[in-house]
């Protein structure tokens, strides 16, 4: 199995300032210590409730936002980030290790290097009434990633423009069109054009289906399924809604105030939740079935606030299974067998 | 339960008349609510799921005009809230009709306090009563003086001018305090910890969830015969809907209030109605019992739509073809050009709204009716 991307430690703060001399007073810990990986051509779905991170995950991962700390490997060969890690641990200092960094981490990324990034991961935002420039006409939106690379202009990109519309369901028709003059589901088919023009590799879909309606969902979530097979993308699937998920993702990551708690495939994670929150959240959905009526909430509270979470686990507060060593140290991801881990002491008593 | 009908919604006609045409965009909704029932109202974005709730309260925006029909309000003697008086309609909303609306931050106004929010609905409509138990309180201490007599005067006539003049200059702080303890407790029976707390807070500081339910406190501030709750969870996160929709279910058991519930998610659907009503292009196509809807689906679009929810391990099927406009909808049946079954009639006449099963009503020619 061969990964196109690897998240290691990825951290990501935003400032507070306060004071009279706007100082840093706290962070925001959006993304704090993330480590997961993404295969090729396969849909990795995140899953969270709002504010736990996912979004400001997919920023960092596609560098709209420096992250604080943390490597990013993107097509990367898989000896190179093992020599990474050992020259880590071994010699954390040598010169060896900084070219390797600055040659493969995107994270240290900057000028061409990442404008050369740009063209193989993409990015799909939920709402396509505010991503799309409302004063262009679709060919100029979606040709518009293949000028900024120099991929191709004139002829030639209207050219590729054509065929990238035909892919997602659009035709001729629709080339000198405003955003405004299309349907919910077709504006969000011109979003996918867009990113998927310049021919990525990674497409980051932020909650696309969030903005449709149920019926016109359906043909989205299709048209993922069918761009993937056609031209094997891999797709980070980030969503709150767990039943798209459940149906669209191979895989799938549990996120909880700026940490994963639980990663597996999606059938383990659907069938044989092991950490609390997972199954808090899956018993959440109100399931489309009133012989299945639920009479409890599962969960009580909010989310607390990402400045300053609580200590040791994040979710001891809300948690059922709390115990006094939730309270003190924080779970580490491990792995409980059959590629499924979980960052829990309920599950993984420590040693 | 009981069969009494609260709210009977009789061949409502609503249209806008905007630039670009009139939007015709209730046409014929029949709706009844029954007492102490959850009754959801299902349906696409821009099929006429809030101007229904909005003409039941008689809010509904310019340019839209209620053309014909009848709505009959049962605790007004079953009077037509369509030709009420601007005076009994605002002794009704807040009062015997109450709404909870989609988005709890746009709902409350930033500059007020949770708690001056709250009683504003209650100085409106349950002024006496306060005054009457801050006179109870007063002589049960056995004081005397100016704010016993202020109260005295205002609990006979709250309009009354000399009352209220010498109430300007007592503190009626009984009052203050007979209504803050009333606040607080509709803050506690909507589950919100250290209501005290909470009363004194800006909108600003409360999370998604909590505004929702300050806005869903306010709304039962009155103990309203019925609830209108247009997408209450459909902002809030799964944990937190998942709460929201037992609050809305307590509610029902606690105060024996009717509700209608208007969301597009057939899942929640599922989980709290008891009946349910699906609506599309400005028609009411399908009701029934929320077990039968579910188990047998009899109009085509009701059947593409629960065919619409994901299910694992199969395809995601869709509805072809998007929702019509309504400024000149289709002849006939609005649903005919993405209905797979359709008929040379459904073409010229609108199928009539017929009980096929008991309690099973369906706009449709597959089940009779020419």
């Amino acid at each position: 199995m061969s990964y196109l991307l690897q998240i290691r430690n990825l951290k990501k703060y935003f400032p507070i300032y306060g004071g009279v001399l706007k100082r840093t007073v706290a962070n925001v810990k959006a993304v704090d210590g993330v480590s997961f990986s993404v295969e090729k051509s396969e849909c990795f779905g995140l899953v969270g409730e709002s504010g736990c991170g996912k979004t400001t995950l997919g920023k960092t991962i596609l560098r709209l936002y420096k992250p604080n700390s943390g490597h990013i490997f993107f097509d990367v060969p898989q000896d190179i980030v093992e020599e990474i890690s050992t020259l880590e641990i071994k010699e954390p200092k040598s010169r060896r290790l900084r070219r390797f960094l600055e040659q493969y981490d995107v994270s240290t990324h900057r000028g061409r290097d990442l404008l050369n990034l740009r063209r193989k991961m993409q990015i799909v935002y939920q709402d396509p009434t505010t991503s799309l420039d409302s004063r262009m006409l679709v060919k100029d939106i979606v040709a518009e990633p293949l000028i900024a690379q120099g991929i191709a202009k004139g002829e030639e990109a209207r050219k590729m423009v054509l065929e990238i519309l035909e892919l997602v369901g659009l035709t001729d028709r629709h080339l000198y069109r405003f955003p405004h003059e299309f349907s919910g589901g077709q504006r969000q088919r011109v979003a996918i054009a867009r990113a998927l023009v310049s021919r990525p590799a990674f497409v980051i879909l932020d909650e696309p289906t969030s903005a449709v309606d149920v019926s016109v969902r359906a043909q989205l979530l299709n048209l993922f399924q069918d761009l993937q097979k056609r031209l094997g993308i891999t797709f980070m699937f980030i969503s709150h809604d767990l039943s798209i998920v459940e149906c669209i993702s191979h895989r799938v990551a549990i996120m909880y105030l700026g940490k994963i708690v639980e990663y597996s495939s999606t059938k383990e994670i659907f069938h044989k939740p092991l950490h609390p929150y997972s199954q808090a959240l899956i018993a959440s959905v109100p399931v489309p079935d009133p012989t299945q009526r639920k009479e409890r909430a599962p969960l009580t509270g909010e989310v607390p606030s990402p400045v300053n979470p609580p200590v040791g686990c994040r979710f001891h507060p809300r948690c059922p299974l709390a115990m006094s060593v939730c309270k003190q140290k924080e779970p580490e991801l491990v792995n409980s067998g059959n590629e499924h881990y979980v960052a829990c002491f309920a599950v993984n008593p420590e040693r | 339960m009981s069969q009494k009908n609260v709210v009977e919604v009789q061949n409502l006609d609503v249209k806008f008349y905007t630039y670009a045409g009139v939007v015709e965009a209730l046409d014929g909704v029949n709706l009844t609510l029954r007492e102490g029932e959850i009754l959801g109202l299902v349906g696409e974005t821009g099929c006429g799921k809030s101007v229904t709730s909005l003409s039941i309260l008689m809010l509904v925006p310019p340019p839209g005009r209620i053309e014909g029909g009848k709505i009959r309000f049962d605790k007004q003697g079953g009077a037509d809230i369509l030709r009420m008086n601007d005076a009994s309609l605002r002794s009704m909303r807040g009062k015997d009709i109450s709404m909870i609306f989609q988005e709890p931050r746009a709902y409350l106004n930033p500059v007020y306090t949770v708690e001056d929010q709250i009683s504003e609905v209650m100085l409106v409509h349950r002024q006496v009563e306060f005054f009457s138990k801050a006179i109870q309180a007063l002589q049960a201490r056995k004081s005397k003086g100016l704010e016993l007599n202020v109260y005295r005067r205002l609990a006979k006539n709250p309009e009354s001018r000399i009352g209220g003049f010498i109430g300007r200059f007592s503190r009626k702080r009984q009052f203050k305090d007979e209504v803050r303890n009333e606040v607080v407790r509709v803050l506690k029976s909507v589950e919100i910890p250290d209501p005290e707390r909470v009363a004194h807070m800006y909108p600003h500081e409360l999370s998604g969830g909590m505004a929702q339910r300050v806005v869903i406190a306010m709304a039962l501030a009155c103990y309203p015969t019925m609830l209108i709750a247009d997408e209450p969870t459909t902002n809030l996160d799964v944990t937190v809907q998942a709460q929201i929709l037992n609050l809305v279910k307590q509610l029902r058991d606690n105060f024996k209030s009717s509700i209608l519930y208007i969301t597009h998610d057939l899942g929640v659907v599922a989980q709290v109605c008891d009946r349910v009503a699906v609506m599309y292009a400005g028609n009411v196509v399908e009701t029934a019992d929320v077990f039968e809807l579910f188990g047998s689906p009899l109009h085509p679009y009701t059947r593409a739509l629960l065919e619409s929810i994901p299910r694992p391990g199969k395809a995601f099927k869709s509805i072809p073809g998007i929702v019509p406009s309504l400024i000149n909808p289709l002849s006939g049946c609005r649903f005919r050009d993405r209905c797979p079954y359709a008929m040379e009639i459904c073409l010229k006449v609108k199928p009539p709204f017929d009980e096929v099963k008991k309690g099973h009503f369906a706009a449709c020619y597959l089940y009779g009716g020419s």
